[in-house]
Protein backbone atom coordinates (compact mmCIF):
# COMPACT_ATOMS: atom_id res chain seq x y z
CA UNK A 1 0.00 0.00 0.00
CA UNK A 2 2.75 2.35 1.02
CA UNK A 3 4.76 1.48 -2.11
CA UNK A 4 1.83 2.56 -4.23
CA UNK A 5 1.54 5.83 -2.33
CA UNK A 6 5.27 6.45 -2.61
CA UNK A 7 5.27 5.80 -6.39
CA UNK A 8 2.38 8.10 -6.73
CA UNK A 9 4.17 10.78 -4.69
CA UNK A 10 7.32 10.42 -6.79
CA UNK A 11 5.37 10.69 -10.00
CA UNK A 12 3.48 13.61 -8.75
CA UNK A 13 6.66 15.36 -7.60
CA UNK A 14 8.26 14.82 -10.98
CA UNK A 15 5.22 16.18 -12.72
CA UNK A 16 5.20 19.10 -10.34
CA UNK A 17 8.85 19.78 -11.11
CA UNK A 18 8.24 19.69 -14.83
CA UNK A 19 5.41 22.09 -14.48
CA UNK A 20 7.25 24.44 -12.15
CA UNK A 21 8.35 26.78 -14.85
CA UNK A 22 4.92 27.29 -16.25
CA UNK A 23 3.08 30.00 -14.33
CA UNK A 24 -0.05 29.25 -16.22
CA UNK A 25 -0.22 25.82 -14.69
CA UNK A 26 -0.56 27.08 -11.09
CA UNK A 27 -4.31 26.62 -11.07
CA UNK A 28 -4.10 22.83 -11.16
CA UNK A 29 -0.88 22.72 -9.19
CA UNK A 30 -2.55 23.72 -5.92
CA UNK A 31 -4.95 20.87 -6.23
CA UNK A 32 -2.17 18.44 -7.03
CA UNK A 33 -0.19 19.54 -4.01
CA UNK A 34 -3.27 19.26 -1.82
CA UNK A 35 -3.75 15.72 -2.99
CA UNK A 36 -0.08 14.96 -2.27
CA UNK A 37 -0.29 16.46 1.21
CA UNK A 38 -3.51 14.59 1.97
CA UNK A 39 -2.08 11.31 0.85
CA UNK A 40 1.06 11.89 2.85
CA UNK A 41 -1.07 12.70 5.89
CA UNK A 42 -3.18 9.60 5.36
CA UNK A 43 0.03 7.53 5.35
CA UNK A 44 1.04 8.70 8.83
CA UNK A 45 -1.46 6.54 10.81
CA UNK A 46 -0.23 3.55 8.81
CA UNK A 47 3.31 4.29 9.97
CA UNK A 48 2.11 4.66 13.55
CA UNK A 49 0.36 1.31 13.36
CA UNK A 50 3.53 -0.35 12.13
CA UNK A 51 5.54 1.23 14.92
CA UNK A 52 4.20 -1.02 17.65
CA UNK A 53 7.35 -0.44 19.71
CA UNK A 54 7.08 3.36 19.62
CA UNK A 55 10.56 3.70 18.16
CA UNK A 56 9.69 6.65 15.88
CA UNK A 57 7.21 8.71 17.87
CA UNK A 58 9.34 11.87 17.70
CA UNK A 59 10.04 11.50 13.99
CA UNK A 60 6.37 10.93 13.27
CA UNK A 61 5.46 14.03 15.28
CA UNK A 62 7.95 16.05 13.24
CA UNK A 63 6.50 14.59 10.06
CA UNK A 64 3.07 15.78 11.07
CA UNK A 65 4.47 19.26 11.80
CA UNK A 66 6.10 19.34 8.39
CA UNK A 67 2.95 18.24 6.67
CA UNK A 68 1.09 21.01 8.48
CA UNK A 69 3.82 23.40 7.29
CA UNK A 70 3.38 22.13 3.72
CA UNK A 71 -0.33 22.72 4.01
CA UNK A 72 0.28 26.20 5.27
CA UNK A 73 2.73 26.96 2.45
CA UNK A 74 0.24 25.66 -0.06
CA UNK A 75 -2.34 28.00 1.37
CA UNK A 76 0.15 30.79 0.88
CA UNK A 77 0.62 29.56 -2.67
CA UNK A 78 4.33 29.04 -2.10
CA UNK A 79 4.27 25.96 -4.21
CA UNK A 80 8.03 25.59 -4.62
CA UNK A 81 8.44 25.61 -0.86
CA UNK A 82 5.60 23.09 -0.60
CA UNK A 83 7.49 20.75 -2.92
CA UNK A 84 10.67 21.12 -0.89
CA UNK A 85 8.80 20.31 2.33
CA UNK A 86 6.97 17.43 0.68
CA UNK A 87 10.31 16.00 -0.52
CA UNK A 88 11.56 16.20 3.02
CA UNK A 89 8.37 14.58 4.29
CA UNK A 90 8.81 11.75 1.82
CA UNK A 91 12.37 11.21 2.97
CA UNK A 92 11.22 11.40 6.60
CA UNK A 93 8.53 8.81 5.97
CA UNK A 94 11.04 6.59 4.23
CA UNK A 95 13.45 7.00 7.12
CA UNK A 96 10.68 6.28 9.63
CA UNK A 97 9.79 3.09 7.79
CA UNK A 98 13.38 1.98 7.79
CA UNK A 99 13.75 2.83 11.45
CA UNK A 100 10.65 0.81 12.28
CA UNK A 101 12.05 -2.12 10.35
CA UNK A 102 15.38 -1.71 12.09
CA UNK A 103 13.73 -1.49 15.51
CA UNK A 104 11.90 -4.75 14.80
CA UNK A 105 15.08 -6.45 13.71
CA UNK A 106 16.90 -5.05 16.74
CA UNK A 107 14.11 -6.30 18.97
CA UNK A 108 14.34 -9.69 17.34
CA UNK A 109 18.11 -9.66 17.83
CA UNK A 110 17.67 -8.72 21.48
CA UNK A 111 15.08 -11.45 21.85
CA UNK A 112 17.37 -14.08 20.35
CA UNK A 113 20.27 -12.86 22.47
CA UNK A 114 18.00 -13.18 25.50
CA UNK A 115 17.13 -16.69 24.33
CA UNK A 116 20.83 -17.43 24.06
CA UNK A 117 21.46 -15.99 27.50
CA UNK A 118 18.66 -18.10 28.99
CA UNK A 119 19.98 -21.15 27.20
CA UNK A 120 23.45 -20.55 28.61
CA UNK A 121 21.99 -20.04 32.06
CA UNK A 122 20.17 -23.34 31.67
CA UNK A 123 23.41 -24.98 30.59
CA UNK A 124 25.16 -23.57 33.65
CA UNK A 125 22.32 -24.75 35.89
CA UNK A 126 22.41 -28.18 34.29
CA UNK A 127 26.18 -28.40 34.75
CA UNK A 128 25.75 -27.49 38.42
CA UNK A 129 23.01 -30.09 38.70
CA UNK A 130 25.37 -32.65 37.12
CA UNK A 131 28.06 -31.73 39.65
CA UNK A 132 25.61 -32.12 42.52
CA UNK A 133 24.23 -35.37 41.16
CA UNK A 134 27.76 -36.68 40.71
CA UNK A 135 28.52 -35.84 44.33
CA UNK A 136 25.32 -37.52 45.44
CA UNK A 137 26.20 -40.55 43.36
CA UNK A 138 29.67 -40.72 44.88
CA UNK A 139 28.19 -40.48 48.37
CA UNK A 140 25.71 -43.24 47.59
CA UNK A 141 28.43 -45.44 46.14
CA UNK A 142 30.59 -44.84 49.21
CA UNK A 143 27.67 -45.75 51.45
CA UNK A 144 27.02 -48.87 49.42
CA UNK A 145 30.59 -50.02 50.03
CA UNK B 1 18.20 52.26 -9.07
CA UNK B 2 18.16 54.97 -6.36
CA UNK B 3 15.42 57.47 -6.61
CA UNK B 4 16.51 61.16 -6.77
CA UNK B 5 14.43 62.24 -3.78
CA UNK B 6 16.49 60.10 -1.31
CA UNK B 7 18.60 62.24 0.98
CA UNK B 8 22.11 61.55 2.38
CA UNK B 9 20.72 60.02 5.53
CA UNK B 10 18.76 57.50 3.53
CA UNK B 11 21.77 56.69 1.49
CA UNK B 12 23.78 55.93 4.66
CA UNK B 13 21.04 53.58 5.88
CA UNK B 14 20.96 51.70 2.61
CA UNK B 15 24.76 51.39 2.66
CA UNK B 16 24.74 49.91 6.21
CA UNK B 17 21.97 47.55 5.25
CA UNK B 18 23.97 46.39 2.28
CA UNK B 19 27.00 45.73 4.46
CA UNK B 20 24.86 43.88 6.92
CA UNK B 21 23.44 41.81 4.08
CA UNK B 22 26.90 40.81 2.93
CA UNK B 23 28.04 39.51 6.41
CA UNK B 24 27.79 35.73 7.25
CA UNK B 25 24.56 35.15 9.18
CA UNK B 26 24.40 32.93 12.33
CA UNK B 27 24.56 29.26 11.52
CA UNK B 28 21.06 27.72 11.49
CA UNK B 29 20.54 25.31 14.40
CA UNK B 30 19.43 22.62 11.92
CA UNK B 31 22.84 22.81 10.29
CA UNK B 32 24.63 22.68 13.66
CA UNK B 33 22.61 19.59 14.62
CA UNK B 34 23.39 18.08 11.23
CA UNK B 35 27.13 18.63 11.75
CA UNK B 36 27.00 17.11 15.25
CA UNK B 37 25.18 14.12 13.88
CA UNK B 38 27.68 13.71 11.09
CA UNK B 39 30.53 13.73 13.62
CA UNK B 40 29.05 10.73 15.41
CA UNK B 41 31.37 7.72 14.95
CA UNK B 42 28.33 5.57 14.20
CA UNK B 43 27.98 7.42 10.92
CA UNK B 44 31.37 6.08 9.81
CA UNK B 45 30.08 2.57 10.26
CA UNK B 46 26.85 3.46 8.51
CA UNK B 47 28.85 4.87 5.57
CA UNK B 48 30.28 1.43 4.95
CA UNK B 49 26.85 -0.13 4.86
CA UNK B 50 25.05 2.59 2.90
CA UNK B 51 27.66 4.76 1.15
CA UNK B 52 25.12 6.26 -1.23
CA UNK B 53 22.97 7.61 1.57
CA UNK B 54 25.91 9.03 3.47
CA UNK B 55 27.37 10.57 0.28
CA UNK B 56 24.04 12.12 -0.50
CA UNK B 57 23.91 13.43 3.06
CA UNK B 58 27.39 14.85 2.72
CA UNK B 59 26.43 16.61 -0.45
CA UNK B 60 23.45 18.09 1.31
CA UNK B 61 25.72 19.27 4.10
CA UNK B 62 28.00 20.98 1.58
CA UNK B 63 25.02 22.56 -0.04
CA UNK B 64 23.56 23.66 3.29
CA UNK B 65 26.86 25.28 4.24
CA UNK B 66 27.03 27.08 0.92
CA UNK B 67 23.45 28.23 1.26
CA UNK B 68 24.22 29.43 4.77
CA UNK B 69 27.31 31.24 3.51
CA UNK B 70 25.13 32.77 0.80
CA UNK B 71 22.69 33.82 3.43
CA UNK B 72 20.03 31.55 2.03
CA UNK B 73 19.00 30.44 5.48
CA UNK B 74 15.70 28.83 4.62
CA UNK B 75 17.31 26.73 1.92
CA UNK B 76 20.18 25.91 4.26
CA UNK B 77 17.74 24.72 6.92
CA UNK B 78 15.89 22.57 4.39
CA UNK B 79 19.10 21.03 3.12
CA UNK B 80 20.33 20.40 6.65
CA UNK B 81 17.05 18.78 7.62
CA UNK B 82 17.06 16.60 4.52
CA UNK B 83 20.69 15.68 5.19
CA UNK B 84 19.82 14.72 8.76
CA UNK B 85 17.04 12.53 7.45
CA UNK B 86 19.43 10.81 5.08
CA UNK B 87 21.90 10.25 7.89
CA UNK B 88 19.19 8.89 10.15
CA UNK B 89 18.11 6.61 7.36
CA UNK B 90 21.69 5.44 6.94
CA UNK B 91 22.00 4.90 10.68
CA UNK B 92 18.76 2.90 10.70
CA UNK B 93 20.08 0.79 7.84
CA UNK B 94 23.28 0.23 9.78
CA UNK B 95 21.33 -0.60 12.93
CA UNK B 96 19.22 -3.08 11.00
CA UNK B 97 22.26 -4.69 9.44
CA UNK B 98 23.99 -4.79 12.76
CA UNK B 99 20.92 -6.38 14.31
CA UNK B 100 20.77 -8.94 11.51
CA UNK B 101 24.35 -9.85 12.19
CA UNK B 102 23.54 -10.12 15.87
CA UNK B 103 20.63 -12.40 15.02
CA UNK B 104 22.80 -14.55 12.79
CA UNK B 105 25.49 -14.72 15.42
CA UNK B 106 22.93 -15.47 18.14
CA UNK B 107 21.29 -18.15 16.01
CA UNK B 108 24.65 -19.83 15.44
CA UNK B 109 25.46 -19.67 19.12
CA UNK B 110 21.96 -20.82 20.00
CA UNK B 111 22.40 -23.89 17.83
CA UNK B 112 25.72 -24.64 19.45
CA UNK B 113 24.28 -23.95 22.88
CA UNK B 114 21.24 -26.12 22.14
CA UNK B 115 23.52 -28.97 21.21
CA UNK B 116 25.51 -28.44 24.38
CA UNK B 117 22.33 -28.13 26.40
CA UNK B 118 21.03 -31.38 24.92
CA UNK B 119 24.37 -33.03 25.71
CA UNK B 120 24.46 -31.84 29.32
CA UNK B 121 20.79 -32.76 29.71
CA UNK B 122 21.59 -36.26 28.56
CA UNK B 123 24.53 -36.35 30.91
CA UNK B 124 22.39 -35.09 33.78
CA UNK B 125 19.70 -37.63 32.99
CA UNK B 126 22.28 -40.39 32.94
CA UNK B 127 23.75 -39.34 36.29
CA UNK B 128 20.29 -38.87 37.78
CA UNK B 129 19.31 -42.28 36.56
CA UNK B 130 22.38 -43.76 38.18
CA UNK B 131 21.62 -41.87 41.40
CA UNK B 132 18.04 -43.11 41.33
CA UNK B 133 19.21 -46.64 40.71
CA UNK B 134 21.61 -46.40 43.61
CA UNK B 135 18.90 -44.95 45.79
CA UNK B 136 16.49 -47.71 44.84
CA UNK B 137 19.21 -50.26 45.46
CA UNK B 138 19.90 -48.81 48.88
CA UNK B 139 16.21 -48.58 49.66
CA UNK B 140 15.83 -52.18 48.63
CA UNK B 141 18.81 -53.18 50.77
CA UNK B 142 17.45 -51.20 53.69
CA UNK B 143 14.05 -52.83 53.18
CA UNK B 144 15.64 -56.27 53.16
CA UNK B 145 17.64 -55.44 56.26
CA UNK B 146 14.52 -54.14 57.92
CA UNK B 147 12.67 -57.30 56.97
CA UNK B 148 15.53 -59.43 58.24
CA UNK B 149 15.54 -57.39 61.43
CA UNK B 150 11.81 -57.91 61.76
CA UNK B 151 12.23 -61.63 61.22
CA UNK B 152 15.03 -61.71 63.78
CA UNK B 153 12.91 -59.73 66.18
CA UNK B 154 9.95 -62.00 65.61
CA UNK B 155 12.15 -65.05 66.06
CA UNK B 156 13.59 -63.60 69.23
CA UNK B 157 10.09 -62.77 70.38
CA UNK B 158 8.86 -66.26 69.59
CA UNK B 159 11.90 -67.74 71.31
CA UNK B 160 11.36 -65.54 74.34
CA UNK B 161 7.70 -66.50 74.31
CA UNK B 162 8.69 -70.18 74.26
CA UNK B 163 11.10 -69.63 77.13
CA UNK B 164 8.35 -67.87 79.09
CA UNK B 165 5.98 -70.76 78.42
CA UNK B 166 8.63 -73.19 79.59
CA UNK B 167 9.21 -71.11 82.69
CA UNK B 168 5.44 -70.96 83.34
CA UNK B 169 5.28 -74.72 83.01
CA UNK B 170 8.24 -75.11 85.34
CA UNK B 171 6.60 -72.82 87.91
CA UNK B 172 3.36 -74.79 87.61
CA UNK B 173 5.32 -77.98 88.08
CA UNK B 174 6.92 -76.42 91.13
CA UNK B 175 3.42 -75.54 92.32
CA UNK B 176 2.40 -79.18 92.06
CA UNK B 177 5.11 -80.15 94.56
CA UNK B 178 4.22 -77.21 96.82
CA UNK B 179 7.58 -75.56 96.16
CA UNK B 180 6.27 -72.26 97.51
CA UNK B 181 6.52 -73.89 100.94
CA UNK B 182 9.30 -76.43 100.54
CA UNK B 183 11.73 -74.26 98.44
CA UNK B 184 10.53 -70.79 99.24
CA UNK B 185 13.54 -68.77 98.06
CA UNK B 186 14.04 -70.56 94.76
CA UNK B 187 10.31 -70.48 94.08
CA UNK B 188 10.04 -66.76 94.87
CA UNK B 189 13.02 -66.06 92.61
CA UNK B 190 11.38 -68.07 89.82
CA UNK B 191 8.08 -66.20 90.15
CA UNK B 192 9.91 -62.88 90.29
CA UNK B 193 11.98 -63.68 87.21
CA UNK B 194 8.90 -64.86 85.36
CA UNK B 195 7.08 -61.60 86.12
CA UNK B 196 10.11 -59.66 84.95
CA UNK B 197 10.26 -61.72 81.77
CA UNK B 198 6.61 -60.96 81.03
CA UNK B 199 7.24 -57.27 81.66
CA UNK B 200 10.26 -57.21 79.34
CA UNK B 201 8.20 -59.02 76.74
CA UNK B 202 5.52 -56.35 76.91
CA UNK B 203 8.17 -53.70 76.39
CA UNK B 204 9.48 -55.59 73.38
CA UNK B 205 12.79 -56.54 75.00
CA UNK B 206 12.84 -60.09 73.77
CA UNK B 207 16.42 -60.78 74.77
CA UNK B 208 15.93 -59.61 78.33
CA UNK B 209 12.61 -61.45 78.45
CA UNK B 210 14.26 -64.65 77.29
CA UNK B 211 17.08 -64.29 79.80
CA UNK B 212 14.66 -63.71 82.67
CA UNK B 213 12.49 -66.59 81.52
CA UNK B 214 15.49 -68.90 81.46
CA UNK B 215 16.44 -67.79 84.97
CA UNK B 216 12.84 -68.31 86.07
CA UNK B 217 12.83 -71.82 84.64
CA UNK B 218 16.15 -72.65 86.24
CA UNK B 219 14.92 -71.41 89.61
CA UNK B 220 11.59 -73.19 89.22
CA UNK B 221 13.39 -76.42 88.33
CA UNK B 222 15.64 -75.95 91.30
CA UNK B 223 12.63 -75.33 93.55
CA UNK B 224 10.94 -78.42 92.12
CA UNK B 225 13.97 -80.61 92.68
CA UNK B 226 14.28 -79.35 96.24
CA UNK B 227 10.59 -79.54 97.00
CA UNK B 228 9.77 -82.78 95.25
CA UNK B 229 11.27 -85.23 97.81
CA UNK B 230 9.80 -83.25 100.64
CA UNK B 231 6.47 -83.11 98.91
CA UNK B 232 6.57 -86.83 98.16
CA UNK B 233 7.44 -87.56 101.74
CA UNK B 234 4.63 -85.38 102.86
CA UNK B 235 2.27 -86.99 100.43
CA UNK B 236 3.44 -90.44 101.38
CA UNK B 237 2.99 -89.62 105.02
CA UNK B 238 -0.47 -88.31 104.36
CA UNK B 239 -1.28 -91.38 102.34
CA UNK B 240 0.14 -93.64 105.01
CA UNK B 241 -1.78 -91.82 107.64
CA UNK B 242 -4.99 -92.09 105.69
CA UNK B 243 -4.40 -95.77 105.07
CA UNK B 244 -3.54 -96.32 108.69
CA UNK B 245 -6.73 -94.53 109.66
CA UNK B 246 -8.66 -96.73 107.32
CA UNK B 247 -6.94 -99.80 108.69
CA UNK B 248 -7.75 -98.73 112.22
CA UNK B 249 -11.36 -98.10 111.28
CA UNK B 250 -11.67 -101.48 109.55
CA UNK B 251 -9.92 -103.27 112.43
CA UNK B 252 -12.12 -101.57 115.00
CA UNK B 253 -15.15 -102.71 113.05
CA UNK B 254 -14.35 -106.41 113.72
CA UNK B 255 -16.75 -107.50 116.50
CA UNK B 256 -15.25 -108.18 119.94
CA UNK B 257 -11.92 -106.62 119.06
CA UNK B 258 -10.43 -103.59 120.76
CA UNK B 259 -7.46 -102.35 118.72
CA UNK B 260 -4.76 -100.12 120.03
CA UNK B 261 -2.18 -97.94 118.30
CA UNK B 262 1.33 -97.59 119.51
CA UNK B 263 4.26 -95.54 118.40
CA UNK B 264 7.83 -96.73 118.73
CA UNK B 265 10.02 -94.01 117.33
CA UNK B 266 9.03 -93.39 113.73
CA UNK B 267 7.45 -96.84 113.58
CA UNK B 268 3.68 -97.06 114.10
CA UNK B 269 1.94 -100.17 115.25
CA UNK B 270 -1.69 -101.15 115.04
CA UNK B 271 -2.24 -103.97 117.47
CA UNK B 272 -5.21 -106.34 117.22
CA UNK B 273 -5.26 -108.49 120.36
CA UNK B 274 -7.05 -111.84 119.98
CA UNK B 275 -7.78 -113.57 123.34
CA UNK B 276 -6.52 -117.19 123.29
CA UNK B 277 -9.94 -118.55 124.33
CA UNK B 278 -11.31 -117.17 121.05
CA UNK B 279 -8.99 -119.43 119.04
CA UNK B 280 -7.81 -122.32 121.27
CA UNK B 281 -9.38 -124.92 123.52
CA UNK B 282 -7.92 -124.91 127.03
CA UNK B 283 -4.11 -125.38 126.80
CA UNK B 284 -4.14 -126.39 123.09
CA UNK B 285 -1.50 -124.97 120.76
CA UNK B 286 -3.44 -125.41 117.55
CA UNK B 287 -6.31 -123.25 116.48
CA UNK B 288 -9.43 -125.20 117.24
CA UNK B 289 -11.29 -126.26 114.13
CA UNK B 290 -14.57 -124.87 115.39
CA UNK B 291 -12.97 -121.54 116.20
CA UNK B 292 -10.98 -121.03 113.02
CA UNK B 293 -13.76 -118.84 111.54
CA UNK B 294 -12.75 -116.27 114.12
CA UNK B 295 -9.71 -115.65 111.96
CA UNK B 296 -11.75 -114.91 108.80
CA UNK B 297 -12.22 -111.14 109.41
CA UNK B 298 -8.52 -110.95 110.37
CA UNK B 299 -7.51 -112.68 107.15
CA UNK B 300 -9.78 -110.36 105.15
CA UNK B 301 -8.22 -107.34 106.84
CA UNK B 302 -4.70 -108.63 106.20
CA UNK B 303 -5.45 -109.19 102.52
CA UNK B 304 -7.11 -105.78 102.15
CA UNK B 305 -4.05 -104.01 103.53
CA UNK B 306 -1.56 -106.27 101.86
CA UNK B 307 1.37 -103.82 101.84
CA UNK B 308 1.83 -103.79 105.61
CA UNK B 309 4.26 -106.18 107.23
CA UNK B 310 2.60 -108.04 110.00
CA UNK B 311 3.85 -109.57 113.19
CA UNK B 312 2.00 -112.47 114.79
CA UNK B 313 3.02 -112.47 118.41
CA UNK B 314 2.00 -115.06 121.02
CA UNK B 315 1.67 -114.18 124.79
CA UNK B 316 0.91 -116.22 127.95
CA UNK B 317 0.11 -115.47 131.55
CA UNK B 318 2.82 -115.79 134.15
CA UNK B 319 2.15 -119.31 135.21
CA UNK B 320 4.87 -121.91 134.49
CA UNK B 321 8.48 -121.49 133.64
CA UNK B 322 9.65 -118.86 131.24
CA UNK B 323 11.04 -121.32 128.67
CA UNK B 324 7.75 -123.16 128.60
CA UNK B 325 5.86 -119.91 128.31
CA UNK B 326 7.98 -118.83 125.32
CA UNK B 327 7.56 -122.17 123.55
CA UNK B 328 3.88 -122.27 124.28
CA UNK B 329 3.31 -118.74 123.00
CA UNK B 330 5.38 -119.37 119.86
CA UNK B 331 3.49 -122.61 119.10
CA UNK B 332 0.18 -120.81 119.30
CA UNK B 333 1.48 -117.91 117.09
CA UNK B 334 2.71 -120.36 114.48
CA UNK B 335 -0.67 -122.10 114.50
CA UNK B 336 -2.36 -118.74 113.77
CA UNK B 337 0.23 -118.02 111.09
CA UNK B 338 -0.63 -121.32 109.39
CA UNK B 339 -4.33 -120.69 109.58
CA UNK B 340 -3.96 -117.22 108.09
CA UNK B 341 -1.66 -118.52 105.37
CA UNK B 342 -4.28 -121.15 104.62
CA UNK B 343 -6.77 -118.26 104.19
CA UNK B 344 -4.69 -116.70 101.49
CA UNK B 345 -2.55 -114.28 103.42
CA UNK B 346 0.95 -113.95 101.94
CA UNK B 347 3.24 -115.85 104.33
CA UNK B 348 6.24 -113.76 103.40
CA UNK B 349 4.85 -110.62 104.96
CA UNK B 350 4.12 -112.34 108.28
CA UNK B 351 6.67 -112.69 111.05
CA UNK B 352 5.93 -115.04 113.94
CA UNK B 353 7.25 -114.72 117.47
CA UNK B 354 6.46 -115.92 120.99
CA UNK B 355 6.91 -113.49 123.84
CA UNK B 356 5.81 -115.70 126.76
CA UNK B 357 4.56 -113.72 129.72
CA UNK B 358 6.15 -110.44 128.60
CA UNK B 359 4.11 -107.32 128.19
CA UNK B 360 1.01 -108.36 130.17
CA UNK B 361 -2.05 -106.25 129.40
CA UNK B 362 -3.93 -107.35 132.58
CA UNK B 363 -3.38 -108.45 136.14
CA UNK B 364 -2.11 -112.09 136.31
CA UNK B 365 -3.39 -112.47 139.87
CA UNK B 366 -6.96 -112.76 138.67
CA UNK B 367 -8.40 -115.38 136.37
CA UNK B 368 -9.85 -112.66 134.09
CA UNK B 369 -6.47 -110.97 133.92
CA UNK B 370 -4.70 -114.18 133.08
CA UNK B 371 -7.28 -114.98 130.40
CA UNK B 372 -6.60 -111.58 128.86
CA UNK B 373 -2.84 -112.04 128.97
CA UNK B 374 -3.11 -115.39 127.16
CA UNK B 375 -3.47 -113.87 123.72
CA UNK B 376 -2.30 -113.62 120.09
CA UNK B 377 -1.54 -110.13 118.83
CA UNK B 378 -1.74 -109.30 115.09
CA UNK B 379 0.49 -106.28 114.73
CA UNK B 380 0.41 -104.08 111.58
CA UNK B 381 3.66 -102.15 111.20
CA UNK B 382 3.86 -98.85 109.31
CA UNK B 383 5.74 -95.54 109.21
Amino acid sequence: MYAIVRAWLNGTALAAALLAGLPEATAGEADDLQVMIDRARNGVPDLERQDDRGATRDETAILRVWLDEAWKLRSEQRYDDVRIVLDRCEAQAEMIRKKIQASKVVARATEREEDLKRLRENIDKTKKAIAQATLAKAALEARAK
Amino acid sequence: MIRPYLNRRSLRFVALAGLAGCATPPKPPELEAFERMRADPAVQAAAKRTPDLVSSSDRLMTRAREQWQDNELSEARSSALLGQIKLKHALAEADQENARQRIASAETEIRTAQEEYARVQRELNAVNEQVNLLKRLQESTAERQKLAQQITTEQARAQASDRISEAELAVKTADTVNASSHAREAYAAAVDNLARARQEMQHGNSQAAEMNAQMAKAKADEATSVAKPLYEQEAQAAENKARAEALARDAAAIPGIIVRREARGSLQRLVIPLPAERLFVKRGTSVAREKETGLDPIATLLKKYSSYPVQIVGYTDNRGRAGEQLAFSLARAESVFSSLALRGVDAKRMVVSGQGAADPIADNRTATGRAANNRIEIVFLYQ
